[in-house]
């Protein structure tokens, strides 16, 4: 596995399951996928419903709406261009919707604490533009 | 029916490097193999099967045992990787007595190496490593930011504080300070007030409440019969073992609905780890009781780890763990010495060969042949427990000098 940079960022190394959600990212869409057998959401991106099993996925929108579950501020990056924007914070959002996403958080570093409500935001790095939270809105 | 062991380790060598005296982690595989072979008093053609970690970070060519075994001109049944990371190395020994056990190998070396800061830019690399390259890497976390999405939530949920956490380090301080080996012995004794200065690495773990890199270390074993190990010289007994693996990417775990293992606790969560079922199975198997237990040489990377795994492993009620470490149960007079090369926050983790270095300093205190400090009460059971990965794995062997 290699890790394609561009503008010294790393790109997502897209999986096929996923090719849906970083072509809705692009236009600033942020989805998820349901499994229509169980009504379960499922995340990370699969072809299989791994609650029932069921080839039964389909992609939605979110309301990119959710809850801090975890955060840390990264006070030494791990490559130039990551060290050129520290601190900055990454960590996990409990979605509205019932998954939880990796993303990183466009707060002051001080300002953050668990259960506090985020919606989210975009930013393009390299040729992706990804999904990214902030104080909700 | 009293206890009885399921294997027995005969042979153990150890090697290091540093920057002053650098190997790399061929090198120092060959020298630990060659250690522990004339240890056992074994011969390399009368090694049925080997059986490794993942790759060396300093050494990153996959079918790294295959390079191995090759290299030693040393033909076997059966060679591989135990691909769960940290724990897949301390998993090892469980394969090789089941391979014992079911007579298909009568002698088989477990061994691993690496020399991580002697060789590749591990802070560059780390977290391509182990955070997930598609949904992950993106967002540019590092590997202690990841383990720092648990201590925030353990903070959380037990109000456990930094403050706490210096604790951790004080104690395996303590114990590195007398350590040949040990990454941090020059730095001396540590307080809270100096672990509380050091600055954030990731919040809310500091420097001093991070493992650091340290040098090169290579640990072989040869593992045989409990039959056989009655005529060695200083054999140690393999009374359990337990295994689990959970996921690889962090991502997967929180998203986790549901998992057969009890001890993960209600989803989701990230104070909870495989390393409770893995204690689970390997007491259950060693017929022992956690009052059984001398010593213990665990996983912690990071302070927050120490509570988590002993609470995990049974020493403690979930959130309670770090009484262990203020009630000094862990150091050279307590009840439960813990880490006493100094633990991987401590002693150090040159890379994947930590959890080797953990048998290393588990075996070493059992024969009486400590190259740092002894505990003040001769040690005849060991617990070793090993993780891996982003709170992915866990492994947790048993051992003891009494057959
Ligand atoms: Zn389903």
């Amino acid at each position: 596995m290699e890790i394609h940079y561009i503008d010294s960022w790393p790109q997502p190394y897209s999986q096929m399951d996923a090719a849906p959600y970083w072509a809705a990212l692009q236009e600033e869409g942020l989805t998820f996928q349901r499994c229509t057998d169980c009504r379960e959401t499922v995340w990370p991106a699969k072809s299989h419903c791994p609650n029932c099993g069921k080839r039964a996925l389909v992609w939605e929108g979110s309301k990119g709406k959710g809850k801090v579950y975890s955060f840390s501020t990264i006070m030494r990056g791990p490559t130039p261009a990551w060290q050129a924007i520290v601190p900055y914070t990454v960590g996990f959002v409990e979605m509205e919707e019932g998954y939880i996403l990796f993303t990183q958080f466009d707060c002051a570093p001080d300002a953050i604490k668990i259960g506090d409500a985020v919606s989210v935001r975009y930013i393009k790095r390299g040729e992706q533009t990804l999904p990214i939270f902030g104080p909700a809105s | 029916m009293s206890p009885q062991p399921v294997a027995a380790i005969i042979g153990m060598g150890d090697a290091y490097a540093s920057l002053k005296d650098r190997k790399d982690p061929m090198q120092l595989a060959v020298e630990a193999t060659y250690g522990a072979l004339a240890d056992a008093g074994v011969g390399k053609h009368q090694i049925d099967a080997v059986f490794t970690g993942r790759s060396p970070w300093a050494d990153k060519r996959s079918q790294w045992s295959n390079i191995f075994i090759s290299h030693m001109q040393m033909p076997v049944t059966l060679n591989s990787e135990l691909t769960m990371h940290g724990a897949g190395l301390t998993a090892t020994i469980a394969i090789a007595s089941q391979m014992i056990a079911a007579g298909r190998a009568e002698y088989v070396l477990c061994l691993q190496s690496d020399a991580t800061e002697l060789f590749v830019d591990a802070v560059a690399m780390g977290a391509e490593a182990d955070a997930d390259p598609q949904f992950e890497i993106p967002y540019g976390p590092t590997i202690p930011s990841l383990y720092a999405q648990a201590a925030c939530r353990y903070f959380h949920e037990y109000g456990i504080t930094e403050e706490d956490l210096a604790d951790v380090a004080i104690a395996n301080q303590r114990w590195a300070m007398q350590h040949p080996h040990a990454a941090k012995a020059r730095f001396g004794e540590i307080d809270r007030a100096k672990v509380m200065a050091s600055p954030y690495v990731a919040t809310p773990l500091r420097r001093w409440m991070c493992s650091t890199w340290g040098g090169g270390t290579g640990g072989a074993l040869v593992v045989t019969s409990v039959e056989n190990a009655r005529r060695a010289a200083k054999p140690v007994y393999v009374m359990g073992y337990g295994s689990a693996s959970t996921h690889e990417y962090l991502s997967d775990r929180m998203n986790l609905r549901s998992c057969r293992f009890p001890g993960l606790g209600a989803l989701p969560n990230l104070t909870h780890t495989a390393t409770a079922e893995a204690s689970r199975q390997a007491f259950a198997m060693a017929g022992l009781g956690h009052r059984d237990i001398d010593m213990a040489q665990i996983s912690v990377n990071f302070a927050h780890m120490a509570p988590i795994v002993m609470e995990d492993l049974g020493f403690a009620a979930k959130g309670k763990g770090i009484e262990i470490y203020r009630e000094g149960r862990t150091g050279i007079d307590g009840d439960l010495p813990t880490d006493t090369n100094g633990g991987w926050l401590s002693f150090g983790q040159p890379g994947i060969s930590c959890n080797m270095d953990s048998f290393v300093e588990a075996i070493r205190q059992l024969r009486g042949e400590a190259l740092g400090l002894a505990p003040s009460k001769r040690p005849r059971t060991a617990l070793v427990q090993g993780a891996g990965g982003m709170l992915a794995a866990g492994a947790v062997t048993i051992l003891s000098t009494q057959s």
